[in-house]
């Protein structure tokens, strides 16, 4: 595992997806469409619900854009990669650039979400951490999933039954945090939440680190 | 004689499963008092408490007392009782002293005493107004309460009865523990060793544990059809476990779905190890965080004296270890199954 590899990895990773604008603005075109017929068919908002869609939204652009992260490419690029990159150097770049790209992605959701309705956050520092956190346990869990499931033929079916009950346990805690940082839930301790999140990122993604290298021999 | 030296943990699964049933059904509970009316009333008057028993004795009982207990040095002896049936008693308690709290409401248990059923208390459940601000009693000296004959399991007001299902409910979970660590275990020496033996063993110990998953969901549904009123409730620790439930179903699924044995192997081998790390967040860590009406969390008690006695304990423990070896035994025959279906398909492609 070397940084420099990594970051070489990731930047053609930007490139060669950048190129492809067509699929990157499915992706968007995807959330602003869904966050749009929300607001369209919830009308009146209230901070609760705010919060839940906001998290929804997000999981469901996420499980569009990083399950399908593995899926095989026509040129044999795998097969290329395979016989030059180490498997960890290779997956930590893959969940660093499906966390960016997240990251981007919930940003532009928060401004969306800003833009139709209002803007619900009271404590934006531990909204800003938390938001980093899940776009991190998301990217981390899916990438696992699509690298196990992506190669089958009902990909699309089989990832999201593995992936969605994974996401559970970040997804509740991080709405738990963020309805903290909505100002909805008081009294409760959000710096150890924080940190149980980050706790459980670490986790998975030293398991993830772990299991790879075997899976990717397959 | 041989094969029976070898299995003597079967044997001693199959009888530490009949102690638990034997044991566990056949010892009685011990008495309680299910119900008492009114639960509100006043200092100042006379009240008369229409007390509801639960396996007691009190048409038998030659010595039958009753306290009216505010705190260990405020009790009130009943003038009269009078007893109807044997669960059936009224008391009547003359309230014309005072008890010396400076709150005007204060909870009270009711305390009951005889010979052959020992004490059963109704615990807080009676709310006092107390006219008589700063005023003292006189108290007499802390009362000696008797002990049931035998061996009891303890009373508690909810769950009457179904406190025998902490063998079979909490049991199951324990030992699910257990045998989805083994389970994970073999994935991971599979993993290294890529050997055969392992992934059949791993895969055996999984579905056991899959089983204990549905079985506790299920033993634990009827409780609390019992004493929450609902199969399903909104319980955090309740959802986790359904999770749970899932991801390892997601196991069965992907690894039935992968046509290529090889990578069918090492594919759910990872999933296992994966799964077993996301289910101790879901089980253990989160369900702590938030209010449950499970015991441990929440405020509520958990494995404390008052719940888990000594004689719970003693069917308690050989019910998990009986059903951890069960499990074994179990997961032993998926295993030698799995591995002749294998050996199956090899044969016919050789012909």
């Amino acid at each position: 595992m070397s940084l420099k590899k990594i970051a070489k990895l990731l930047a053609l990773q930007m490139r060669l997806e950048l190129r492809s604008k067509a699929s990157i603005g499915a992706i968007f075109l995807f959330s602003v469409v869904l966050i749009f017929i929300a607001f369209k068919a919830f009308n009146q908002f209230s901070t609760m619900s705010w919060n839940v869609l906001y998290w929804l939204l997000l999981v469901l652009g996420a499980s569009t854009a990083v399950l399908k992260s593995f899926v095989p490419s026509e040129s044999n690029l795998d097969l290329y990669y395979y016989t030059i990159v180490d498997p960890i150097d290779f997956i930590v770049s893959k969940i660093l650039y499906n966390f960016l790209f997240l990251f981007v992605l919930s940003n532009l959701n928060y401004l969306l979400f800003i833009y139709f309705s209002f803007d619900a956050v009271l404590d934006h520092s531990s909204f800003l951490i938390n938001q980093l956190l899940i776009c991190l346990g998301l990217s981390i869990v899916f990438s696992f999933v699509s690298a196990v499931a992506s190669k089958e033929r009902n990909a699309a079916v089989l990832s999201s039954i593995l992936g969605l009950p994974m996401i559970l346990p970040i997804l509740l805690l991080g709405i738990k945090i963020s309805a903290h940082a909505l100002g909805i839930l008081a009294n409760s301790n959000i710096t150890q939440d924080l940190l149980l999140l980050f706790g459980i990122d670490m986790l998975l993604f030293g398991l993830i680190l772990l299991l790879f290298p075997t899976l990717w021999k397959a | 004689m041989k094969t029976i030296a070898r299995s003597w943990w079967k044997i001693l699964a199959v009888a530490l499963m009949c102690y638990v049933i034997i044991v566990g059904f056949l010892v009685p509970l011990n008495s309680g008092i299910d119900d008492v009316n009114p639960k509100y009333f006043e200092m100042g008057k006379n009240v008369t408490l229409d007390v509801t028993g639960y396996n007691s004795n009190f048409q038998k009982a030659q010595d039958f007392k009753a306290y009216l207990w505010i705190d260990s040095s405020h009790f009130i002896l009943p003038q009269k009782i009078e007893i109807g049936a044997y669960n059936q008693a009224s008391l009547v308690f003359d309230l014309n002293q005072s008890i010396s709290s400076q709150d005007s409401f204060v909870t009270a248990s009711l305390y009951l005493d005889n010979e052959i059923d020992g004490k059963s208390v109704f615990p807080d459940a009676l709310t006092v107004k107390n006219n008589f601000a700063n005023t003292k009693t006189p108290s007499s000296s802390i009362p000696e309460f008797r002990k049931p004959d035998g061996m009891r399991f303890p009373f508690m007001n909810i769950l009457d009865e179904t406190v025998r299902n902490v063998f079979f409910h909490v049991a199951i979970w324990m030992a699910l523990f257990v045998l989805s660590t083994v389970a994970m275990i073999y994935s991971f020496l599979y993993l290294r060793k890529s050997n055969n033996d392992f992934d059949h063993r791993a895969y055996a110990f999984t579905s056991i544990s899959l089983l204990y998953g549905l079985l506790g969901l299920a033993t634990g549904a009827v409780w609390a059809k019992f004493t929450w009123g609902a199969f399903w409730t909104n319980d955090v620790r309740l959802n986790m476990a359904a999770v749970s439930v899932l991801i390892y179903v997601g196991y069965f699924i992907i690894r039935s779905s992968i046509v290529d044995k090889d990578r069918s192997k090492r594919v759910s081998a990872a999933l296992n190890i994966f799964a077993y790390f996301a289910m101790i967040p879901l089980l253990l860590v989160i369900p702590r965080m938030y209010d449950s009406l499970h015991p441990g969390v929440g405020g509520n008690p958990a494995f404390k004296d008052e719940d888990m006695d000594n004689t719970l304990r003693m069917v308690f423990y050989p019910a998990i270890l009986g059903l951890i070896l069960l499990g074994c035994w179990m997961a032993n025959l998926r295993y030698r199954v799995s591995r002749l279906d294998e050996l199956d398909i090899d044969l016919e492609f050789k012909d």
